[in-house]
Formats: structure tokens, sequence, C-alpha cells
């Protein structure tokens, strides 16, 4: 009986990939008087792998600026959707680089008007793994408050919150 | 601050980081601890978690401090071999007893090493949430929810060990050729970890 056992386990495949496949991202949501910057983390190899099947690639380095940050804020602009009163807002990308395993985008979304509804979703790699989970923490410039978003494939969000009036354009400009 | 949302998020941040079927290295230690005991044993199991939470709490806030920072790759690797020397201790014993590990038959070291164990862990988890947040954000606060929700997880992985043990020991097999099957299985999967991630 034990060696019937043992021989049905030795013989079980272990898992594709035996490890530990984290697949996480997290976004700084910066809400001031005119504009919404995001400053975004991923995985570098994540957001290869992405770009190429996005963009039907054989392969995308991620560290060939510019071609590869016009292909990542074309898919971007469909995962990582921000927009006000139920605008969409259009973003671009400021500043880019990696730390590591990891790679940043810092994106800037212009507000022309005022707002009083922020809606949020990051839905990076929900394409590419069920167990994908994206972070967005949401600090409001004007009073300093801030939330933690937490989108996965099966709540995809958008999140919608409440902006202050001080944060979004009553605040004195110049 | 909304602290509501913070501590939902790193809560379950720190959940699916243990029970996503993704995390086969955590989950693997855990079942390999807890294989030699059932259900009656829960208390020395309480034992044996809280030790492996104090070892990766440990590491965790020193790295959450800026105190200490050790090579990710080297942890990646030594996680793995934390699984096959606790699966190889639990098939050494157990044929050395010649019978079915009990809590009556585990040494002081079955105790002591989820300690050590937990702090190697632990550097693993630091080295995960500093990759994610960057070296600009505060990790405390979410190092701290990360870990109860860690600790929820790893009670209710225990707990479901626990109960598949009690349910094939009882119906299927001996506790002996159970835990001779997992040790193996254990061996078998944490080898080709150590082989994956060798830099």
């Amino acid at each position: 009986m034990l060696g019937a056992v043992l021989t049905l386990l030795l013989v079980t495949p272990p898992p594709a990939k035996a490890g530990h496949e984290i697949h996480v991202s997290y976004g700084r949501v910066s809400v001031e008087a005119k504009t919404v910057t995001i400053r975004l983390r991923m995985f570098k190899d994540d957001l290869s792998r992405a770009l190429a099947r996005h963009h039907q690639r054989d392969t995308v380095d991620v560290e060939a600026r510019p071609l590869a940050d016009s292909l990542a804020l074309a898919y971007l602009g469909q995962k990582l959707l921000v927009s006000l009163d139920g605008k969409p807002l259009v973003g671009r990308i400021t500043g880019a680089g990696s730390e590591d395993k990891m790679w940043w985008y810092l994106l800037e979304y212009p507000m022309a008007a005022r707002g009083e509804r922020l809606s949020l979703a990051n839905r990076v790699f929900f394409e590419l793994f069920e167990n994908q989970q994206n972070l967005l923490k949401v600090i409001q410039a004007g009073s300093g408050e801030e939330t933690s978003l937490y989108f996965v494939p099966g709540e995809p969000g958008p999140v919608v919150l409440g902006t202050r009036r001080s944060a979004l354009g009553t605040r004195p400009r110049g | 601050m909304n602290a509501g949302s913070e501590l939902a998020t790193y809560l379950r941040l720190g959940l699916r980081h243990i029970l996503d079927l993704g995390a086969v290295d955590h989950l693997l230690y855990l079942t390999i601890m807890a294989i030699p005991f059932v259900w009656r044993d829960w208390r020395r199991v309480v034992v044996l978690v809280t030790g492996f939470t104090l070892g990766h709490s440990l590491t965790l806030a020193l790295a959450a401090l800026g105190l200490v920072r050790v090579n990710a790759t080297l942890v990646e690797a030594l996680i793995p071999v934390t699984i096959l020397l606790t699966a190889v201790l639990v098939i050494w014993r157990n044929r050395r007893a010649g019978g079915a590990l009990t809590p009556a038959r585990l040494g002081l070291s079955t105790y002591v090493l989820p300690l050590g164990f937990g702090l190697i862990h632990g550097l693993g988890f630091a080295n995960y949430l500093r990759s994610l947040l960057g070296a600009e954000e505060s990790i405390l606060w979410p190092l701290l929810w990360f870990n109860v929700g860690l600790e929820a997880a790893q009670l209710l992985i225990v707990a479901a060990v626990l109960s598949l043990t009690s349910l094939v020991t009882d119906r299927i097999v001996g506790r002996r050729v159970w835990q001779l099957a997992i040790g193996s299985l254990t061996i078998v999967w944490s080898t080709k970890m150590i082989a994956e991630r060798l830099p």
C-alpha cells in the first residue's frame, strides 16, 4: 500500500511553475487642483508580456523608449481608467524607469473642469493572470485624505470617490 | 487617512499571498509542518504556527525599519530549502520511530525550527512588499495589516490540513503512510523549486 501511494505521488507532476508566482501592481494616485497624477509600479516581465499580447508583437522591450511608452500608453488607456463626473480623462506619460524587477510610469491626467466624482479602475494584466491584484493609493492633495483601493479580476471596479471641491478646483489657481 | 480601506486592502493582500494557488511554497511549508498532527493536537499546532509567525514578524519588522536588507534571490532560494528540510525531518523521524509520528515522538526541534524558518519566510514577505511599494512609501502599516492577513490564512491552511489528515487517516490509509506520502511529495516539489530559484 505504501509503495503504491508513494509511486503515485512521485509521478504526480508538480505545478507547471512550482514557485511563488506573484502578480500585483501598485499605484499612487495624487489628486490635485488641475491634474490627477499616477505613479504606477508593475513587474517588468508582466508589462512586457501584456504589451506584446495587446499589440500582437512577438516581444516588447519596455526599456526601448519612446516606442515602448507609446505602446504602454495605448494599453493603459484601456486598462487604467480615470474619469471625472463620467467623462474619461486622457493621460500622458511624463516619466518612466526601473527598480530591480519593477517598472514604473508616471502618468498625468489633466482636468479641464471642476468635478465632484472621480472614478478609478485599474485592470492591468487581468487578461493575463487570474490572480492579478492591483492596488491604488489615492491621496487628495487639498485635504491630505488617503484611500486605498483594491482591484482583482472578480471585482474590477470602477470605484467612484467623492472628491473635495477644495481639491478639485475651488482652491485659488495660480 | 482612511485607515479602514488600507487595512482591508493589505489584509486581503496577505490572505491571498498564502491562499493563492500560485503560492505553493508557503502552502507547502504549512502543510508539511502540520502533517504529524490531528485535530486533538490543535494546541500544539497553534504553538507551531505562532512560532512561525513570530519568526516572520520579526524579520518583517526589521525590514520595515530598514535594519535588514537581504538579497532577494538568495531568500527566494532559501524558502524551499526550509520546506525540504522539514519534509526530510518528517520522513527520517517516521522511519526511525518505525511508526506514524505523533506529538509524543516529536523533539524540541519541531517547535524551534518554525521560528527559525519563519525568519527566512519573513524576509521573502518583506522583499515582496518593498518591491511592490518602492523605497519612497512607508511600509509599516501595510506590513502590519499584511501580516494579520498572513496569520489568518495560515490558520485556515493548517485547519484544512488537520481536517484532511483526520479524514484520510480514518478512512483511507494509516497515519504513517499518509505522512510518508505527503513528505515524499513535498521533497519532490521543494527540490524542483530550489532548482528553479538557484541563481
